[in-house]
């Protein structure tokens, strides 16, 4: 990614660019669909995207930073939520936090350097009667699943 | 004329322009309504809320900052229910807002501070909220961000946008919001250009300039009026002055000053001034009287007049200086040594700009000042990144663009100003010459030129007048885009942007004025000095002596005549150093007065160092870009006697007294001057013959201009610049106040 040239950067953005040519009020949707294409959005795909509409750098990251689904950084195959909700909180998600953290050797909201895992906290993922929740890949995660989470990372880091 | 709407406020009778808000409208009427995001000048945002008014028939209070006027709208701005609502949200602000009032550099000035105390507000009634992780100080050079203060309103922004480089935002959401940059980057990082336009709209002081600290509290700051001398736009200047001595400059009624006029003055704050004068005592300095000093330099200067003619003797002056001293200094040499060896510093840097607008228009009515430039129809900018180095330009450029203007950019670089052009011309460095004359090629050969206009020029035959064909290899751009270039300059009411100030290019920009008949308002050349006219204009004024005298480029020659030289606020040692053995030539003279800020290269080598008094310490005249006179006022104090006393005591000593008590009368000899100057415009097309080896002869020191180096007190602030900032901010050779090593 880091390495992608201009060129590539381009060619893969004028199609996003395309679709939402003259239309007003989808700024949104486009840089969902320019994360969509590139995972993440990458400080060059921002600017070349800013220069392209014609606005202010600052503008979209006033835009994108004001919500939590946009990143700017590069993030895991899988991503990994605790709910710190108060159901949740108090029937030990900090304890899960402090451990998937130990686990995967990352503080929430971070990602490994390998990008096989980002771990997030969320505020209430709306199944309070499941405290505490964990959830993979948007997935709720049973108690069983909960139980063979260490394992299964350990499996997705294995080479 | 628009449609008038009559409205009550406060049961007074106001009548308003349609599209007027209730705001704007209570303003007319001199009733103040509070606010803090809505700052005059800019678009309103409507998001603080404390501009909140009452209209009858409306149940909810009304944003008085956005809602526009109704005929007969009935507004009431001082209700309980108004001032309650104003100081709830008042309440809510001052609930995360620090408050170290004692300690913060606004205060006195704040409008938070006024409105909290208006509105009676009580700090305990919400408990402070400091979010997690608060922004705290951010560490840029010259702008001091104390995020922690910030009360989100905005005006930063918005000022940005409009006239900085558009690169703060609100950034997160909820009570994480912050105003910042893109991923909260250093300012230096984020294309911040230090104008310090935010600083000027923040009512807070969460943005403060770092070189004002502790230098005085707002309540001591006495204000005056003057213009910026640190180029040639001379921009409307407020300085601030408290206990004898500068503590800020802000943007008079123009709203805008570049970086130069925000910080770039502080080297007139420097330790490293001169404060006294010095002679000579062997290899090193002794600090002297000014009475000492000025009677060893009139001994000097007549002894050597005396034993090798009036004719060794010259004086060179940089464009630094009002009229007023430039006239005297002139006349210091042609009554008072009896030589005609005088001449400005400009031409030393290769620009002779003003002599040849003078040659070809005989006035100085073609020049045009950045307010010509913003209502511009066409406009051609020739200069490497005249945008970066002369930012109000490219602000005037801009706005011209944003109500549609046509902009032709010839740029080898990839600039600021070529991505807003309508054509970019990108000619291979050095080859600008050649485009310009592409154009003028086109015009002719399209009969896009006013043959009327040329036929009352001088010199506008055909044969005079025709250039070559285009060559497109020289300078790597296709013929087509050179012609469609030519066909949109033809049009509209044009001006030519000039930071390219080569004899050649200049010739060029004449041509294409004179070609499509635009006589007046139609060159802005940029130049790093207050007054590059002035020195054209005077310097040679009322020659007595027979003589011609020599120009500062043959005084300055090795083998020239001239035994003695003053050389007042240029550096041409440091500007030029090994060039031509100017220092040789230097070292060599029998007596060598220099006169300025600091101890320069070329003061080093001097027998008598005077010390000179800042743009902004001494009053007179300059020529704005327009043309036109504007006065300039000491704005701070004088530390030594101003120019026109030291020329005037020098010429007495020298047995001719000049007889002006006072810098007005100078004014009104040089007033006189000017108008004897301005019979029948007399037309002469500039020779487009000496192309010189434009390629190899490169620019003047100064097209691209930045900063003298002393201006940055704490230097080391800024030794974190990337390599494009440093080109920015660094030592300007041509300019005259750096400081030598
Ligand atoms: S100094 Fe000028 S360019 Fe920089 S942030 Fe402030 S307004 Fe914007
Ligand atoms: S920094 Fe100042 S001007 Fe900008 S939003 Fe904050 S309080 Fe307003
Ligand atoms: S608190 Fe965790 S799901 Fe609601
Ligand atoms: S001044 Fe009107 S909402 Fe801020």
């Amino acid at each position: 990614m880091a390495d992608e040239n201009q060129g590539e950067l381009t060619a893969r953005l004028t199609p996003i660019l395309d679709r939402y040519e003259g239309r007003r009020g989808v700024l949104v949707s486009l840089l969902q669909d320019v994360q969509a294409e590139f995972g993440f959005l990458e400080e060059k795909v921002m600017s070349t995207v800013a220069e392209a509409l014609k606005l202010p750098l600052s503008h979209l990251y006033g835009v994108t930073s004001f919500y939590s689904q946009f990143y700017f950084k590069p993030r895991g195959k899988h991503i990994v939520r605790v709910c710190t909700g108060t159901a949740c909180h108090i029937r030990g998600a900090p304890a899960i936090q402090a451990r998937l953290e130990d686990e995967l050797g990352i503080c929430a909201g971070e990602t490994t350097e390998d990008l096989v895992f980002t771990l997030e906290t969320v505020n209430c993922v709306g199944c309070c009667a499941l405290a505490p929740v964990v959830t993979v890949n948007d997935r709720v995660l049973n108690r069983r699943e909960q139980r063979k989470l260490s394992g299964w990372i350990r499996e997705q880091r294995a080479p | 004329m628009s449609k008038q709407i009559t409205l009550n406020i406060d049961e007074q009778t106001v009548t308003v322009p349609e599209g007027t808000t209730i705001l704007e409208a209570a303003g007319m009427a001199e009733i103040e309504i509070p606010r803090l995001c809505y700052f005059e000048g800019l678009p309103p945002s409507g998001t603080c809320r404390l501009c909140l008014v009452e209209i009858e028939g409306q149940e909810r209070l009304a944003v008085s900052c956005t809602q526009r006027v109704k005929e007969g709208m009935v507004v009431h701005t001082r209700t309980e229910r108004v001032s309650e609502a104003r100081r709830f949200v008042l309440e809510l602000i001052w609930s995360t807002h620090p408050g170290d009032c004692t300690t913060c550099e606004k205060s006195g000035a704040c409008d938070l501070q006024r409105y909290t105390y208006e509105y009676d507000v009580d700090k305990a009634r919400y408990p402070m909220y400091v979010p997690e992780g608060s922004p705290g100080t951010h560490d840029d050079p010259l702008i001091e961000r104390n995020l922690s203060l910030c009360i989100l309103c905005g005006r930063c922004i918005r000022v940005c946008r409009e006239q900085g480089q558009g690169i703060l935002d609100f950034m997160q959401r909820g009570m994480a919001t912050v105003v910042t940059t893109s991923l909260d980057k250093p300012l230096l990082e984020s294309g911040c250009d230090f104008c310090g336009s935010c600083i000027a709209v923040c009512p807070v002081g969460c943005l403060v300039e770092r070189n004002r600290k502790l230098r005085g509290r707002e309540w001591e700051l006495e204000p005056k009026e003057t213009r910026c001398g640190l180029c040639s736009l001379g921009c409307d200047l407020v300085i601030d002055v408290a206990h004898g001595r500068i503590v800020r400059t802000r943007p008079g009624k123009d709203g805008y000053l570049c970086v130069r006029g925000k910080f770039g003055w502080d080297f007139l704050v420097s330790e490293d001034r001169l404060s006294q004068p010095l002679v000579r005592d062997g290899d090193a300095f002794r600090e002297c009287s000014w009475d000492e000093a000025l009677n060893t330099v009139a001994q000097h200067l007549a002894k050597i007049r005396e034993a090798r003619g009036p004719d060794t003797v010259g004086g060179v002056i940089g464009g630094h200086v009002s009229n007023e001293a430039i006239y005297l200094f002139g006349k210091l040499f042609r009554a008072g040594v009896g030589t005609n060896n005088v001449d400005s510093a400009a031409g030393l840097a290769g620009a002779n700009v003003a002599a040849q607008v003078l040659d070809a228009f005989g006035n100085l009515r073609p020049l045009s000042s950045a307010a010509d430039l913003e209502r511009a129809k066409t406009i051609l900018s020739v200069g490497p990144e005249l945008g970066e180095s002369y930012p109000r330009a490219r602000l005037a450029i801009k706005r011209a663009v944003g109500k549609g203007a046509k902009l032709i950019v010839v740029d080898p670089s990839e600039s600021e100003l070529a991505r807003l052009a309508t054509i970019h011309l990108k000619p291979k460095a050095g080859t600008e010459v050649v485009v310009l004359e592409g154009v003028i090629r086109t015009l002719i050969d399209e009969g896009l030129h006013d043959t009327e206009f040329l036929s009352s020029c001088e010199g506008s035959s055909e044969g005079t007048m025709s250039v070559g064909s285009y060559d497109a290899s020289l300078t790597g751009i296709a013929d087509a885009e050179v012609q469609e270039a030519a066909k949109l300059f033809a049009k509209g009411r044009a001006v030519i942007a000039l930071s390219d100030l080569r004899e050649e290019t200049v010739a060029r920009a004449l041509a294409l004025l004179m070609l499509t008949g635009r006589s007046k308002h139609g060159l802005l050349a940029l130049f790093p000095m207050a007054n590059p006219w002035g020195a054209a204009m005077l310097i040679r004024g009322d020659a007595i002596p027979e003589t011609a005298g020599l120009s500062a480029q043959q005084m300055l020659d090795k083998d020239s005549p001239i035994a003695a030289l003053y050389v007042v606020t240029a550096d041409p040692v440091g500007s030029f150093g090994g060039k031509d053995g100017v220092k040789e030539k230097l070292s060599s003279l029998e007596f060598l007065v220099v006169q300025d800020l600091f101890l320069t290269k070329t003061a080093q080598l001097a027998d008598v160092v005077l010390p000179l008094n800042g743009f902004l310490e001494e009053e007179g005249t300059v020529f704005g870009a327009g043309g036109k006179l504007l006065t300039m006022t000491a704005a701070a104090p004088a530390r030594h006697p101003p120019l026109w006393q030291v020329f005037s005591k020098l010429s007495e000593r020298l047995d001719h007294a000049m007889g002006y008590r006072s810098i007005r009368e100078i004014r009104t000899k040089v007033k006189e001057l000017i108008s004897e100057g301005k019979e029948g415009p007399t037309y002469r097309f500039p020779s487009l013959t000496d192309k010189g080896d434009t390629r190899a002869k490169g620019l003047p020191p100064f097209s691209r201009f930045s900063l003298p180096e002393t201006s940055w007190s704490a230097r080391s602030q800024i030794s974190t610049l990337t390599p494009a900032q440093e080109a920015t901010l660094d030592s300007n050779p041509a300019n005259t106040e750096e400081v030598a090593k």
